[in-house]
Formats: structure tokens, C-alpha cells, sequence
């Protein structure tokens, strides 16, 4: 189901009075939602739930094993030190056993194919035969970075494995993130169904005003965005390189709106059921610097990274070349999350590059304030930074929206063209797309301060509601053509 | 908690309560009041042509039919005729977006009415009239209930959801409203025919002739689309006729055959560098379950596909096509 789809209009306040007239029966009510949540998943292909539970199930008893496996026994003797070293040891095979499960399901779905096919264009053997062509579950690669983080979580001893499976359930697939984050960690998100939840207005107010500002991001900018966007690279060696840019900075809009405007609807979602979820977006394309810009953009994937494999392999305090590694490994990895394409690879590869001088300077922390903080602009320094950052992103996008690194490379080549400097494509809508883009950029650069830009938090009612009403009649005015978020794919 | 609901019930309220009454108001859709032939400004094309149909049938008593899409607009009953047995009374059966069951209801309807139906003329579209979803509840394109058999309260709560759904259609029908504005949309009360002016005049087919039709800016906006969007070479179209698709042109004939209808199919041309011509599957399938010799394909590159000015943009032809389509079909026909 769509947060943007006429089903949903009606889902969400169905499963929100049933959630909260449940709110004296916390074991009922997360049963409710993983209900709620199994018939929101199930929307897509009913088949995917026995997926969604097999992963929930493995990674439940995976945390009761690997906490069994911890408990010490005995004082010190050698027997018990012993038993203790085999206890450990169960206790990590038990780790390992769940992150293998789950990475193999996502590799089966999501990587088989791509590591086949290559392997035999590789040795130039056909492998046509060998090919499973299964479709990818949709936000497969999500809940199951959450259900790996748990059992790592509960091994490293940063929580404690619940026994209550329904609550374990909810937890993995609390539908407002569960297609696509934010990649929610247990011991953030896990604690709070295993306690009563409480409605606060001044939540719920705030929840509903998420979700309408994640709604503008996505049908007003992203779709139509998308529209412009689809056109041009569907014909990119007939257009212009002045077209073949804006095409790609309106891409880098297009994608931010539709997968930061999903995360606010989840983020805003989750408000109303009194559960809180992490911030995934911090306004990325205000970033002076590209690791400014990793700070900002999906969070949630960047910090897993960071904290289950990054600092794991050392982070930066190692020596230089180990830090050249891990800088390339987690952004190879991030790469390749979003999907089995060298194009994906060639991305992170690209932000690896970028990034690697400011850890080696020791610069990758210069800026961890808002930009322009305590003032209403930025200075033409930090305009510069902005800029600069924004078209290094720009040229990764381009790569990340190509279906091959051939294409990437003929839409480059096509922008360093004499024909830069000619006019640019205009099609029906262009200008309307335009101005919404800059009507984000300006209400995201006010509210920078705040979680999302439509916080409202010193006007009156009256005002509060002609803003919210002028958003809704723009939203059905101005909406692109539907499409699903960029982000399910992966 | 109770706060929080009744917050949202008051934002929620207000505005629809003043949208019910637009509603009721300026009856957007023309289905809640009767409305006045000559003043239809409404986007539903295919509610306004059944109405109209249903309205005059009795007096008119129509037995030839044109089933086309927003493509149809080109075509003209009034030279259909002249090809027609002295009698002949031709409607242009038009719908935005036609589509197989939108055809097959409207057939169906008739044989259970016992319309007469001796010819027709069915107009498709690549890819609309085989289009995934046969059913569209859009304000343009739903289907009359008459033909679909759901309750009128439920076909109107539908047009009422797409009304909210756009806000300048509100304040269009508004300002109308007000206004009291009577705008013409279509002007032939018998035929349904988009434009009866005299059609002769589409006979030599100028370019300019065509360009006049459509506005200064349709004809900018798609001399603009085609530049960017012009493909190097013509594209065919994947294979559209599903299965079940096929069943129901299988009926549609058999429809046709049960009140031998004189009947034929037009696949209808249009630009053909910005739009794929027929899949030679499709076409194979029609050809087998009409008869190659009715069936009429007009897509890919043609005298007629290769010139932008025949169209008015990138999927209508022109009047002059429309004409022309009509004078070939039968003067094949009569080669036959």
C-alpha cells in the first residue's frame, strides 16, 4: 500500500482508532499492529509476509540464543572459564547463523541474479538457465538491516533480547517504516512496544503536519519532477547538455522529495501512534561539505554502517591505508544496498573518492552545526560550499539514475557539450516544478532548526490552518503523476 | 486524544462541507440535475454522449454508431452517412479514453435494449483502448452506470471525490456558476459530433487547415514536444491484447454478427515519431477475429503519420485525417 494511494486515506485512521481505543491492552495492541502492519505489507504481494516473518522469527530466537549463550557460569574455576569461552562462543555462532540467514535472503532475492549473470559475462559462459528471476520484496533490504542490527545489538550486550515475539514482531515490521526507514535500531524502537504508549496532542499535531509536508515533498516536487526527468532520459542522446543537466539536478530534487518526503510521512505516522522514530533526513543539500552531506542524507543507513561495520573494521583511528579501506568498504557497501547494478557500485565508489580527503585532512568534522547558524542567509563562502557540494552530488545522481555506467558516461559527456550553453528543453509544467522546488528549499531553509519544514510552532490556529489548507489545494492542484517511491526498490 | 480527533474533524469538515455544496451547486459532472444540451461544459465525455444518446434515441432512433476515444473527435457522422444505407441514423458514441469493455458494455447494452445496430465504426487507440486498466473511475473517463450497472449514488460519490480532488475544477464550475457563463462543448445535439462545421472543407487537407483547427498554443506545445521528444526511428508497440482481452473482442463480434452489423475497425494513426505503431501480434489477432479485410491499421510511418500537421498534437489527427480515414476505409470496401 502507498502513503500516497486513495487505500491508505482510509487505513491510516482505521488502524489508528483500533490502535488507541487498544491502549490499555499493550499485548493486544501490538498484536494490532503487526495486524495492521502484515495487511499493509500484504498489500503489495501477500507472499512476501511468509518472508517478513521468517526474518522476524530467525532474528527472535537468534537474540534468545545468543543471551543464553552469554549467561557466565561458575567463579573463575577453569571448568567454568571453559564453559563460559564455549558459551561465548555459542553466543557469536548464534550471531553469525542470523546475520547469515538474513544475508543470504537478501542475497538470494536481491544479488543472485547480478552475481551470475556477471560471472558469466566474466568467463563468457551463458547463464540464462542459472537466472531466478524473483521479484525483489519490496523494502526487503530495510527490515532486514533492522533485524540484523538487533541480533548484533544483543550480542554486543547494547539490549537485552525480549521474549514477548509479538512485541519482536511489531518491532520489525511497524509499517510506517517498514518499506523504507528510517532503519530503525532495537534499541531505539524495540523498548517502545514493550511499554504503554501514550497519545500527546501536541505530538499528534506535529505527526499530521509531517506527513503533509512529506506529502508536498512527494507528489508536488518528486512527481513532478519525475515527469521531466523520465523524458529526458528516456531519448538523453538526443538532448542538449543545458537538458541533460537540469534533467539531473531536478533528479537530485526529484529523489530527495521522494525519499525524504517517505521518511516524513513514516516519521510523521509513527507520531500518531506514540511511537518515535529517527530523524533520516537534516536538510543534505545545505551541506558545505560532502561529509557534511553523509551526515544529512539517510541517516539511518549511513549511522548502521558506521557503527556495524565501520568502527568494527577500526574507523579512522587505524593507520592510513586501513582508513582508505574503510572508507571505500562502507561506501562500496552503501552502494551496493541500493542494488545489484555497477552503477550503484560506481556511486559509492564516487562519494568514497570524495570523501577520503577530508577523513585523511581530519576535516570530516569541520561542520556538525547547521549552516548560517543564528543568522537568516548564509555567507557567500558558505553559498559557495552549498553550491559546490550540491553539484558533487549533482554527478553522483546522474550515476545513480543510469541504467549503466555507459549511459552515466554518455549523459557526462553530453553535459561537457557546447550545447550547455543553449536553451534548455521547457515542457508543460516545468516552471510550476521549479517554483515548488524553490518554495521546499526556502520553508526547509527557515525551519532548518526544526525536524521538518512545516513545524508552524509560533502561529495562531487560524494561521496555521490557511497554511495547511493553501498545502492541500497545491498538493491536489499540482500533483505529478503518481509514482511509487524510488526508494521501495531497494 | 479527543482533542487530537476533533482537531481534525473540524479541518476536515469545513472544507467539505463547502465542497458538497459547490458540488450540489454547480453539478460539475452534469449528473445530478438535467442539464441543457447546449450548455455543456462538463470533462465526463462519455456520460454526456450516453445521456445524449439515451435522451434522443427514442426520436432519432439511432442504428449506427462510431466507438472511439478523444481521437474520435475528428471524425464526422454527417460524411459517414453518405456511405451509409438511406435510414441511417449515426451517433458518435465518444468517451475520453475508450477502451474493449468500455465497447463491449455500450454493445451489450444495446443488444439487450434492442437497439438496432447495422454499422459501426470502432476507433482504436495504441495503447489506450487496450489499456491494463479497462475501468477507470477518473472524472474523465469513469463509465456511465447505465453500462457498468452500479448504483447511481455510487457513480456520483466517485465524480464527488474527483471534484475534491481538483481544486481549479472547483473554481472554474465557481466562477461559472456565479457568472452564470453558458459555454457550448459540443454543438451537434443529434450526432454527438464534436464539430459539425461544414467538413468539405477538411476534403483537400492543407496544413494550415488542420493548424487553424487547434489553437495557436496546442499547435506551439506540440511542435515544442515533438522537437525534444522526435524518436530517430519508429518504435512498434509491445503486444497489448491480453487474453482476456481477446475474449472480449470475440464477443464484441459476436455481437456484431448477431445483428449483422456492417462493421469496421480503425487502428487510428498518429504521430508516428513520438508513437509506436501496432504490434503485428495485436494486429494478427485482429485480423483473425475480424477479418484483415475490416480491419483498417493507420499506425507507423505513413503519407499521413510522417507530417506533424496533420495532428493537433503528438495523438489527435486532424479533421482533415478523420475525413480522409472514412474515404479510404470505403473505398476499400468497395474494392472488395
Amino acid at each position: 500500500m502507498l502513503f500516497n494511494s486513495i487505500e491508505y486515506l482510509f487505513f491510516l485512521p482505521i488502524v489508528f482508532l483500533i490502535y488507541w481505543l487498544l491502549r490499555n491492552h499493550l499485548k493486544l495492541q501490538n498484536l494490532f499492529v503487526v495486524l495492521a502492519s502484515y495487511v499493509f505489507y500484504g498489500w503489495w504481494d501477500w507472499r512476501f509476509l511468509i518472508l517478513i516473518a521468517f526474518t522476524s522469527l530467525c532474528s527472535y530466537a537468534s537474540g534468545i540464543f545468543i543471551e543464553r549463550g552469554k549467561q557466565k557460569h561458575g567463579e573463575g574455576d577453569d571448568a567454568s572459564l571453559t564453559k563460559n569461552i564455549k558459551n561465548i562462543n555459542s553466543a557469536k555462532a548464534w550471531m553469525i547463523t542470523n546475520i547469515v540467514i538474513n544475508l543470504g535472503i537478501l542475497a538470494v532475492f536481491k544479488y543472485y541474479d547480478f552475481f551470475v549473470s556477471e560471472f558469466g559475462a566474466l568467463f563468457g559462459i551463458s547463464t540464462e538457465s542459472l537466472l531466478l528471476r524473483i521479484i525483489l520484496p519490496v523494502g526487503i533490504s530495510f527490515y532486514t538491516f533492522q533485524a540484523l542490527s538487533y541480533s548484533i545489538d544483543v550480542y554486543r550486550g547494547n539490549i537485552k533480547p525480549t521474549k514477548d515475539i509479538i512485541a519482536f514482531f511489531a518491532f520489525i515490521s511497524f509499517f510506517p517504516q517498514l518499506v523504507a526507514g528510517p532503519i530503525e535500531r532495537a534499541t531505539n524502537l524495540l523498548p517502545q512496544f514493550l511499554q504503554k504508549r501514550t497519545f500527546s496532542y501536541e505530538q499528534g499535531v506535529d505527526g499530521m503536519r509531517q506527513i503533509l509536508w512529506g506529502l508536498f515533498k512527494k507528489i508536488v516536487v518528486a512527481d513532478n519532477c519525475a515527469m521531466y526527468v523520465d523524458q529526458v532520459w528516456a531519448t538523453y542522446d538526443t538532448q542538449s547538455g543545458s537538458t541533460l543537466l537540469l534533467a539531473a539536478i531536478l533528479f537530485t530534487f526529484q529523489i530527495y522529495g521522494d525519499f525524504s518526503g517517505y521518511s516524513d510521512i513514516a516519521i510523521g505516522t509513527a507520531k500518531l501512534f506514540g511511537i518515535k522514530l529517527m530523524r533520516n533526513f537534516n536538510n543534505p543539500y545545505f551541506s558545505r561539505d560532502i561529509a557534511e552531506f553523509w551526515r544529512r542524507w539517510h541517516i539511518s543507513l549511513t549511522t548502521w554502517f558506521r557503527d556495524y561495520v565501520y568502527i568494527p573494521l577500526g574507523g579512522s583511528r587505524v593507520n592510513k591505508a586501513k582508513i582508505v579501506r574503510n572508507t571505500f568498504v562502507i561506501f562500496l557497501l552503501s552502494g551496493f544496498w541500493h542494488g545489484a547494478n555497477w552503477t550503484f557500485i560506481v556511486w559509492g565508489a564516487y562519494h568514497a573518492m570524495l570523501f577520503l580527503p577530508l577523513i585523511l585532512l581530519g576535516k570530516n568534522r569541520k561542520y556538525t552545526n547547521q549552516v548560517a547558524e543564528g543568522r537568516w542567509l548564509p555567507t557567500w563562502k558558505e553559498m559557495g560550499q552549498i553550491l559546490l557540494t550540491f553539484m558533487l552530488a549533482v554527478i553522483g545522481w546522474i550515476i545513480f539514475r543510469a541504467t549503466s555506467i555507459s549511459e552515466a558516461w554518455s549523459i557526462m559527456k553530453g553535459i561537457c557539450d557546447v550545447s550547455l550553453f543553449s536553451m534548455p528543453m521547457v515542457i508543460s509544467g516545468l516552471k510550476k516544478t521549479l517554483f515548488f522546488i524553490a518554495v521546499m528549499l526556502v520553508v526547509e531553509w527557515i525551519d532548518r532548526d526544526k525536524e521538518h519544514g512545516l513545524s508552524l510552532s509560533k502561529l495562531p490556529q487560524w494561521a496555521r490552518f490557511v497554511i495547511l489548507y493553501g498545502l492541500i489545494l497545491i498538493m491536489l492542484e499540482f500533483m505529478g503523476h503518481s509514482q511509487s517511491f524510488i526508494y521501495f526498490q531497494f | 486524544m479527543k482533542k487530537f480527533v476533533i482537531t481534525i474533524l473540524v479541518f476536515v469538515a469545513i472544507p467539505l462541507f463547502l465542497l458538497v455544496g459547490i458540488y450540489l451547486w454547480t453539478d460539475p459532472f452534469r449528473c445530478l440535475h438535467k442539464f441543457d444540451i447546449q450548455d455543456i461544459d462538463a470533462v465526463n465525455r462519455e456520460y454526456l454522449s450516453t445521456e445524449l444518446f439515451l435522451r434522443n434515441n427514442s426520436t432519432y432512433h439511432y442504428n449506427s454508431f462510431i466507438f472511439a476515444s478523444s481521437r474520435g473527435m475528428a471524425l464526422n457522422t454527417y460524411q459517414w452517412k453518405q456511405y451509409l444505407p438511406d435510414g441511417s441514423q449515426p451517433f458518435l458514441f465518444q468517451a475520453w479514453s475508450e477502451t474493449v469493455t468500455g465497447i463491449e458494455l455500450k454493445l451489450d447494452y444495446m443488444q439487450e435494449h434492442h437497439i438496432p445496430i447495422d454499422n459501426v465504426l470502432i476507433l482504436i487507440d495504441i495503447p489506450g483502448t487496450f489499456d491494463k486498466k479497462q475501468l477507470s473511475t477518473g472524472a474523465m473517463t469513469i463509465k456511465h452506470y447505465v453500462f457498468t450497472g452500479e448504483p447511481k449514488w455510487m457513480y456520483n460519490a466517485v465524480q464527488f471525490y474527483n471534484f475534491i480532488q481538483s481544486p481549479s475544477l472547483v473554481f472554474r464550475y465557481m466562477k461559472k456558476a456565479i457568472r452564470k457563463d453558458k459555454e457550448v462543448f459540443f454543438s451537434d445535439t443529434i450526432s454527438n459530433d464534436f464539430d459539425n462545421t461544414n467538413y468539405l472543407a477538411y476534403r483537400e487537407c492543407p496544413p494550415q487547415d488542420s493548424l487553424n483547427y487547434c489553437s495557436a498554443l496546442t499547435r506551439g506545445s506540440f511542435i515544442e514536444k515533438v522537437e525534444h521528444m522526435r524518436l530517430k526511428e519508429v518504435v512498434v508497440s509491445d503486444p497489448l491484447i491480453t487474453p482476456r482481452l481477446e475474449q472480449q473482442l470475440i464477443h464484441i463480434r459476436a455481437i456484431l454478427d448477431a445483428n449483422q452489423t456492417d462493421y469496421h475497425i480503425i487502428v487510428s494513426p498518429a504521430y508516428c515519431y513520438t508513437n509506436p505503431s501496432l504490434n503485428p501480434d495485436d494486429l494478427e489477432i485482429l485480423n483473425r477475429i475480424f477479418g484483415a479485410e475490416r480491419v483498417h491499421d493507420y499506425t507507423g510511418e505513413n503519407e499521413w503519420t510522417i507530417d506533424y500537421n496533420n495532428f493537433l498534437d503528438p495523438n489527435h489527427f486532424g479533421k482533415c485525417i478523420g475525413y480522409r480515414i472514412i474515404e479510404d476505409i470505403y473505398k476499400r470496401d468497395n474494392e472488395n
